[in-house]
């Protein structure tokens, strides 16, 4: 008995082909966005210790408190307070635990979003 | 103003959107950064120049100008402070405010100014110069100069002079528990 092939067989496999090459993409990048936010998380947490720290050793608790018990006298001296703020900011430990801090929210994001990718491609 | 805003959109609007959207990013950005990177070179200068004129007059301001020592500062009368004249800096200070304890009170009656010395978190002592309009506040009391007392915790905001003090505008009497935690 001579069996033909669906007419769409060959369409079905290299979906299938397309799909499952997708996948293997998204697992890639899951493991990479995986391991940013992992390192983000690690790096992150002494960076936050050592901010804590800085804050602390700094003026800028005792300086930026003045904001919410003299309001009125800090808007009449903006300018001042304003470079007293920024000169006792430990600046340092700021812009590395931002940038660590959205290197983690990106990585989770585009970690959830391929999450749901995959969920797409298993179907 | 209604065509303004039509040939705005006409210009900016559907697919030029996506054309303009990268350029006006990279345009944004460059402006941030370097509205970021002046006020860096603002501050610094600003710091530098306090320091040098804090060094510079470090004798005048904290030792006395004929040689009359303030009590406990200088030659190594409190621990932290240098023994002979002003401390190497491994930092520049902070020249529009500052937060300490009060180690000296003078009033000039001549000049109807006063100046405090604080010792600040690092143990590095500042002149802070008050006039007529500096504003001190305890709680919700305004207070004079001549109520300061030694021993009291303050927060200054000022500008920094020629002398390498700071003219206070504003001098907050932190309540004894806040600094208990930080300043130590």
């Amino acid at each position: 008995m001579d069996k033909t092939p669906s007419p769409d067989l060959y369409d079905r496999i290299i979906t299938k082909i397309n799909s499952e090459h997708r996948l293997l993409l998204i697992k890639r990048r899951l493991m990479l966005y995986a391991a940013g936010s992992a390192i983000s998380v690690s790096a992150l947490v002494p960076l936050v210790k050592n901010l804590y720290q800085e804050l602390n050793r700094s003026d800028f608790f005792e300086i930026t408190s003045l904001l919410f018990t003299d309001f009125r006298l800090v808007i009449a001296n903006l300018a001042d307070f304003t470079l007293s703020a920024i000169e006792s900011a430990p600046l340092l430990p700021i812009t590395l635990s931002g940038i660590f801090l959205v290197s983690l929210i990106y990585s989770t994001s585009k970690f959830a979003s391929l999450i749901r990718s995959a969920d797409k491609y298993n179907h | 103003m209604e065509l303004k805003l039509s040939k705005f959109k006409e210009a900016f609007g559907g697919e030029n959107k996506l054309k303009f959207k990268k350029p006006i990013a990279i345009l944004a950005g460059s402006v941030v950064l370097l509205l970021v990177f002046t006020v860096g070179v603002f501050v610094g200068m600003e710091k530098t120049r306090f320091s040098y004129r804090w060094g510079e007059n470090y004798y005048q301001n904290f030792i006395g100008e004929r040689g009359r020592r303030v009590p406990g500062l200088g030659r190594g009368d409190r621990p932290g402070m240098m023994p002979f004249g002003p401390p190497p800096l491994d930092d520049y200070f902070n020249a529009h405010g500052v937060a300490g304890e009060i180690i000296s009170v003078s009033m000039s009656v001549a000049s109807s100014t006063s100046t405090l010395i604080i010792k600040d978190k690092e143990d590095t002592e500042k002149n802070i110069l008050l006039d007529g309009r500096t504003i001190i506040k305890n709680g919700r009391q305004d207070l004079k100069p001549g109520d300061l007392k030694i021993g009291e915790k303050i927060v200054v905001i000022g500008a920094p002079n020629e002398q390498g003090q700071i003219l206070s505008k504003l001098i907050r009497v932190q309540p004894e528990n806040f600094f208990n935690e930080y300043l130590k």
